[in-house]
């Protein structure tokens, strides 16, 4: 049971998406691979909210692990990446407290994906994190079932359905921006020998 | 299909891309039973290099009468049985030693009736099924202390039903085929709860119909020969959907290159491909030989053998 | 080159692997061509990454040369131990399947030439990249037979890697909830005269008391083991014949061992190995309910019926788990016999 990263996006009304604060846990993962891990979670955080529609919340599996997305109508989005044993309701009752916390503590004119270099949210974070890791210690299980009812949550069983019609993760990995050299490499090795 | 993966196995020998021969090599000797026992459930035994074979085999062969995987490899359990399969599968037995096959084997049993898998002195229940298997191909199983190989392979009985690799252990489907088939060969299935194994056996199919090797894992075309295979002998092959597990296997079929994978859309090797085939075998595909269940050989060469097996 | 990055001890601008036994974890890096006359070998922070390009080709170099001397070939008759140690660490890094190889440091612990505590070291290595290698387990358990002393003393160290792997919350929680070792019941001596030769003259207490030493190193390599491959099969199986064979099912131990589980299953809920050991524990017990009742003043009962509960929690707040189900039915099973 396991979260790995949380992140805070804004998805403007043009559909482009901004990651704003993101925290990471990437201590299970071999010392070598943490830095393209870290950045193909944030990858996937990116992709998976452009194409969540918004007000809605969703599960996507993809192999071992699993990102639970909640976009609101205010444009923010947050994204959680766990792993399958990580119970789904309190990952989504802790996307609602970051996002109610966000917009608490971030001034509004932050949001906006010029200014995002501005934001000071990335502690809140790593706190959530650390906290949830124990999704019954953190304390919101009594709360979960009344809080979550509003929205339906819509699970995938992979990435690609998420895609839109004709696009390809094998694409949208090689025309990232967001990925190194080696972290393209390092995706193509393990598809290789999978 | 069947044509592919026979195009597939007969070129798989060819390639001996050096780095892949050598990281393969620790089972040189299981691999060449897997595709010769597949080739010849297709009927296309004859497109293999008998003699080239034969000859391999003789030089896997140490003095203590075990074999290794391959040349210069140090002998083991399962490449002793592997070796003893495939000279039954030629009628070649006296190929090798056999007599010091025996003594090998024989001399593994320990005092509790397991077997180590070599000299250094592993136990596995997988162990007492290819001492088992391995003396009654060659007719002599009265060379160990039957009893007592049986009386330790049930102290590995869990409370499921199943068994496990040692006394306590996790229940599993491969030791199942492995403790099931070395009571098939002692004539001891009536230990067995088929009931209550069958039915744990049964919930190894997932909704995409293929099985796993124990709860909550993937599904693996390997499965389709131990979970199967196991069902057979204990006469609870009808408590599976067919249909569904013939599609995941035919699912795991390279269309292109022939030969048959763990999974959809995985790469293909010689290992699923034979359970692949033999799994279509036990559901009834009439283009491929019937497979014996316990030795996962054609079932037309155990008869020859005379060996004799208890099915429930 | 090959030859130098393979078994060179002592050049320092030259990395070889022989660095690797005072690492902690390595990996292949995706690096597909050489640079120009750079090792291929990175060390950073007790790591050590090798670049994808040379592992084909150290392996087929060591792996050749290995086996040629296996083979008795002419050129290669003469290897010396501590080349043979190196080639063979080589292989088995990469392909830790090859059984021969592992034979082969075998033979060097029984003649000597190799120590035990250097072979489990790599042993604990291997786990880090390949972490349910049969063969690794395998051989380590082999590494315990050999001798009693040695059982003792490596047990615990493979116990160890064992038990880390499957104690992902670190340090802390295993330091409180493990057991007294001086209160287990193992009789260091008995085996004294099974020992060969060359291992006479060893210091026992000191052996002893670097127990908890290795216990700590060993806690950091397999820690990372559990976590990357979960129903761990040959893992949990070996624990449990290190439960029977090196600590005599001492209840003492076993429920030691069903305390400092609860934890790690509440985090692996669909980890049926898991739940399956605690199984092996709790009927363990069940055969020494008099002495459960006598000693800890404990009934076998109410462990049960504090399993359930654990369960009845578990299965409302991850729903869908079946390794949670058939764990219950395991429950039920050994409460209706009781
Ligand atoms: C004659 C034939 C066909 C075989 C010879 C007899 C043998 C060696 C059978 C092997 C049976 C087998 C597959 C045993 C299972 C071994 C085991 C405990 C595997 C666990 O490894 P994982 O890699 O965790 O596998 P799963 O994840 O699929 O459980």
């Amino acid at each position: 049971m396991k979260l790995y990263c949380l992140a805070v996006l804004n998805k403007g009304g043009d559909g482009k998406v901004v990651p704003l604060a993101a925290s990471h846990d990437l201590a299970s993962f071999g010392y070598f691979q943490r830095s393209s891990v870290k950045e193909f979670m944030d990858f996937t955080c990116k992709i998976i909210v452009e194409r969540t529609a918004t007000s809605s919340r969703s599960s996507v599996k993809e192999q071992e692990y699993i990102c639970h997305v909640y976009c609101r109508s205010d444009s923010l989005a947050a994204v959680v990446i766990a792993d399958h044993d990580y119970p789904q309701r309190p990952a989504h009752t802790l996307l609602n407290k970051v996002l109610d916390d966000f917009s608490s503590i971030v001034p509004k004119s932050q949001w906006t994906p010029a200014k995002s270099s501005e934001v000071q949210f990335t502690t809140e974070l790593s706190d959530y994190l650390q906290r949830y890791q124990d999704p019954e210690q953190a304390d919101a299980m009594t709360k979960i079932q009344s809080e979550l009812d509003e929205t339906k949550i819509i699970l995938y069983n992979t990435i690609d359905q998420v895609l839109q019609r004709g696009e390809k993760l094998d694409d949208l990995v090689v025309s990232a921006e967001g990925l190194s050299m080696q972290s393209k490499a390092f995706y193509k090795t393990v598809c290789e020998t999978r | 299909m069947l044509q592919k993966h026979a195009d597939y196995i007969a070129a798989y020998g060819n390639k001996k891309d050096d780095y892949e021969y050598c990281v393969t090599e620790y089972l040189r000797m299981s691999g060449m039973y897997w595709g010769l026992t597949v080739m010849d459930l297709m009927s296309q035994l004859d497109r293999m290099n008998k003699d080239e074979v034969l000859a391999f085999v003789k030089q896997c062969q140490h003095e203590c009468g075990g074999l290794g995987a391959s040349i210069g490899h140090d002998p083991h359990l399962l490449y002793t049985l592997s070796a003893v399969q495939i000279l039954t599968l030629y009628d070649a037995l006296d190929t090798i030693n056999t007599e010091k096959v025996v003594e090998y084997v024989s001399g593994l049993q320990q005092e509790d009736g397991s077997f180590f898998g070599d000299k250094w002195g592993e136990v596995d229940t997988r162990f007492s099924f290819c001492a088992t298997a391995c003396l009654a191909l060659l007719g002599k199983l009265d060379a160990i202390d039957v009893d007592k190989a049986v009386e330790f392979v049930l102290t590995c009985m869990n409370f499921d039903g199943g068994f496990g690799c040692r006394p306590g252990s996790e229940t599993h489907s491969g030791q199942i085929y492995c403790c099931v088939g070395m009571l098939s060969i002692t004539g001891r299935l009536h230990h067995v709860n088929a009931d209550l194994l069958g039915w744990w056996l049964c919930e190894r199919q997932l909704p995409s119909g293929g099985l796993n090797g124990r709860p909550e894992k993937l599904p693996d075309v390997c499965y389709s020969w131990w979970v199967l295979a196991s069902l057979k002998v204990i006469g609870k092959l009808h408590w599976i959907d067919k249909d569904k597990l013939v599609q995941f296997i035919l699912a795991c079929q390279d269309d292109e290159t022939g030969g048959i994978a763990d999974r959809p859309g995985d790469m293909v090797d010689p290992f699923h491909t034979l359970f692949g085939v033999c799994g279509l075998s036990l559901l009834g595909d009439d283009k491929i030989k019937a497979v014996n269940p316990v030795f996962c050989m054609p079932e037309e060469v155990i008869q020859r053998t005379g060996v004799r097996l208890q099915l429930l | 080159n090959l030859r130098r990055i393979i078994t060179d001890t002592d050049t320092d601008e030259f990395a070889s692997l022989t660095k690797l036994l005072s690492l902690d974890e390595y990996d292949f890096l995706p690096v597909k061509e050489p640079k120009h006359n750079r090792s291929p070998l990175v060390l950073q922070e007790h790591k050590l990454g090798l670049e994808a390009w040379s592992v084909k080709i150290l392996f087929q170099y060591a792996y050749n040369r290995l086996f040629a001397w296996r083979n008795n070939e002419s050129q290669s008759k003469f290897i010396d131990p501590q080349e043979l140690q190196s080639l063979s660490r080589a292989v088995v890094l990469v392909n830790p399947e090859c059984s021969t190889a592992w034979n082969i440091r075998k033979e060097l612990v029984d003649n000597g030439d190799l120590s035990v505590s250097d072979d489990l070291r790599l042993g604990a290595l291997v786990l880090s990249k390949h972490p349910k290698s049969p063969e690794t387990f395998s051989h380590s358990l082999i590494d315990q037979k050999k001798t009693h002393l040695v059982i003792v003393h490596c047990t615990i160290v493979v116990f160890h890697r064992v038990l880390v792997a499957i104690i992902v919350q670190g340090v802390g929680q295993f330091t409180r909830t493990f057991v007294n070792m001086d209160a287990i019941d193992i009789n260091v001596e008995a085996g004294l005269h099974n020992l060969p030769e060359n291992r006479q003259g060893l210091n026992i207490p000191a052996m002893q008391n670097s127990f908890h030493e290795h216990m700590q190193r060993e806690l950091t390599v397999c820690k990372c083991a559990a976590e990357k491959y979960s129903c761990n099969y040959n893992a949990w199986s070996h624990r449990i014949w290190v439960m029977q064979n090196c600590f005599n099912c001492s209840v003492q131990v076993l429920l030691a061992e069903l305390q400092s589980t609860e934890v790690w299953v509440k985090k692996h809920v669909s980890d049926h190995s898991g739940f399956h050991y605690r199984q092996f524990l709790l009927s363990t017990i069940q055969q020494s309910a008099d002495c459960l009742m006598e000693q800890f003043s404990m009934n076998h009962r109410n462990l049960l019926q504090k399993e359930m509960n654990l369960l009845i929690d578990l299965i409302k707040t991850c729903p869908g788990h079946e390794a949670l189900w058939y764990h219950r039915k395991y429950v039920f099973h050994a409460m209706c016999k009781s």
